[in-house]
């Protein structure tokens, strides 16, 4: 049904009137001139019209610039049909009103992803890095680890060596002991036939003794030419005594000497040193068990190292991989300001139509027209940066390639 | 160690492009527009590599691309353009400017630094 505005209506009711008004005056001036002449008629006639004319130019001056919107006589119909309109435009009005509030309302929610999405990418890389930090740090720790347990591996080696020489020493140690013990045993012999040497010492100074008696006896006899040859007799009487105590002295050394050998060389002593000679074995054994294990602990520990640095290696690429995913959300912050511009363009179109309807101003054309003009921008925008999957395929909206050197 | 200079309005562009080529063993400058780049390459700063974004505050890519060629010593030092733009118009309007290529958004690590190797021989 088509409705028009009530401006319309008024004119058409006024030309009607005017139609009216001239069709009675000229059956009116048909109507006189059986009475007068026909200049009469035409003068009367002539007044009349622009009687009517003055008429017609008051309706329209007052119907453009009356106070309301309802001069004419109406139908109640039609004055409810206005009505209706007038409502209508307030309602278009607000309607209008209302989208540019929805606009606006999701603006800040949009603002808020941005900051958030913004946020939460920071954060990811911030994790992302220490992810990394640890990670290095633990291939780090586990190559220092490394070089240490080599180090010690060496030293291990090393007194493993020593202990095993010291073993082949203690091994080799009862023919050492036996060999030695014949040596003592010759020698113990060589002192022992020294006792007969020392035998005739002690005879030879007993003897001496008894000679340098016998000679003070004589000296004593021959009185006054034997006083010298007693001083003599005296002086070897001393040398025998002396010679008497050295034999003395000699012979407990030899007895010393024996007892110390046999002491030394007792069954308890050998005891002894085979006990020890079985805990060094042991002991070789246990230090070989021991480096046999740190052979094992040091492959372990190798094994692991190699595992831990591929793990790290992997790790890296996808910590490279999740950081170049982070580009994604500058791509997501483009689409919403995009969209954000496109908002804001959209408000304002809006803004305009809601004047327009408030002044009950039909001519909306050039807003439909910039409607459709920020659609088609919109779009051509979006379409500018089609989203490029580089993974699957090198190129870009329109075939172009995603990288490309000039 | 080489420098690359890195130009993006976007932090989270600054951060995870900058880890990826420290990893790769560049050392990186970074600049949050066009202006600020510009101030930094006045003030001396010698890459051997700039990557820039195209929107930007201040100073757009292609502007920086341009005024970063009248400087001296500049000429000859690649420029690649890494924006979410894809269109032919403005490649030719960058490649006009000076710029030695163009990488849509997001770029994988991998071809990011195959085309560095390609600009930087021996890097």
């Amino acid at each position: 049904m088509l409705h028009l505005h009530p401006r319309y209506h008024r004119h058409s009711l006024a030309y009607l009137r005017l139609l009216g008004m001239l069709v009675p005056l000229v059956f009116g001036m048909a109507w006189l001139l059986p009475f007068t002449s026909l200049f009469n008629a035409l003068m009367l006639s002539g007044l009349v019209m622009v009687a009517g004319l003055l008429i017609i130019a008051g309706y329209w001056l007052w119907g453009r610039y009356r106070p309301t919107d309802v001069w004419f006589e109406c139908s109640q119909t039609q004055i409810q049909f206005w009505q209706q309109l007038e409502v209508g435009w307030q309602r278009q009005a607000e309607l209008m009103d209302s989208y540019q509030q929805v606009i606006s309302q999701y603006q800040a929610p949009l603002d808020a992803v941005i900051q958030d999405t913004d946020k939460a990418a920071v954060e990811i890389i911030e994790r992302t890095r220490e992810l990394d930090r640890q990670a290095q740090a633990l291939v780090e720790y586990l190559t220092s680890a490394d070089f240490n347990a080599l180090d010690l591996q060496d030293e291990i080696v090393k007194n493993t060596q020593n202990i095993a020489e010291i073993v082949d020493f203690i091994k080799d140690l009862p023919d050492h002991l036996a060999r030695d013990r014949e040596t003592v045993v010759r020698v113990t012999q060589e002192i022992a036939s020294l006792k007969d040497t020392v035998d005739s010492i002690r005879e030879i100074s007993d003897r001496t003794q008894l000679l340098a008696l016998n000679a003070a006896i004589e000296a004593a006899h021959a009185r006054e030419a034997g006083a010298g040859f007693g001083v003599v007799a005296e002086e070897v009487k001393q040398l025998a005594r002396q010679s008497e105590q050295a034999t003395t002295a000699i012979q407990q050394r030899i007895i010393d000497a024996q007892q110390i050998v046999a002491t030394g060389f007792s069954n308890e002593y050998d005891e002894e040193a085979r006990h020890q000679l079985r805990d060094a074995v042991q002991v070789t054994a246990f230090i070989n068990q021991l480096r046999d294990n740190y052979e094992d602990m040091r492959q372990f520990y190798k094994t692991l190292l190699m595992v831990s640095t591929e793990r790290n290696r992997t790790l890296a690429t996808e910590i490279v991989g999740l950081l170049s995913n982070i580009q994604y959300q500058d791509i997501v912050r483009q689409r919403i300001e995009r969209l954000q511009l496109f908002n804001s363009k959209l408000t304002a179109v809006v803004d305009r139509l809601r004047t327009k309807y408030l002044q009950h101003d039909p001519e909306i054309g050039q807003e439909i027209n910039d409607l459709y003009q920020l659609i088609e921008e919109f779009l051509a925008n979006e379409e500018r940066h089609m989203l490029v999957n580089t993974a699957s395929d090198d190129s870009a909206g329109g075939g172009l390639p995603a990288i490309e050197l000039f | 160690m080489k420098t690359i200079f890195l130009v993006d309005d976007s932090t989270t562009i600054l951060m995870s492009l900058g880890d990826i080529l420290t990893k790769a063993g560049f050392s990186i400058e970074k600049a949050s527009d066009g202006e600020a780049a510009l101030t930094k390459l006045k003030g001396g700063l010698k890459p051997a590599l700039i990557i820039t974004d195209l929107n930007m505050p201040k100073m757009n890519g292609i502007e920086l691309i341009r005024s970063a060629r009248a400087l001296p010593g500049m000429r000859f030092t690649p420029i690649l353009m890494l924006t979410t733009e894809s269109q032919q118009a403005m490649r030719d309007e960058g490649k006009k400017a000076g710029a030695t290529g163009w990488l849509v958004k997001p770029v994988a690590p991998d071809q990011l630094l195959g085309v560095i190797k390609q600009v930087l021989p021996g890097s």
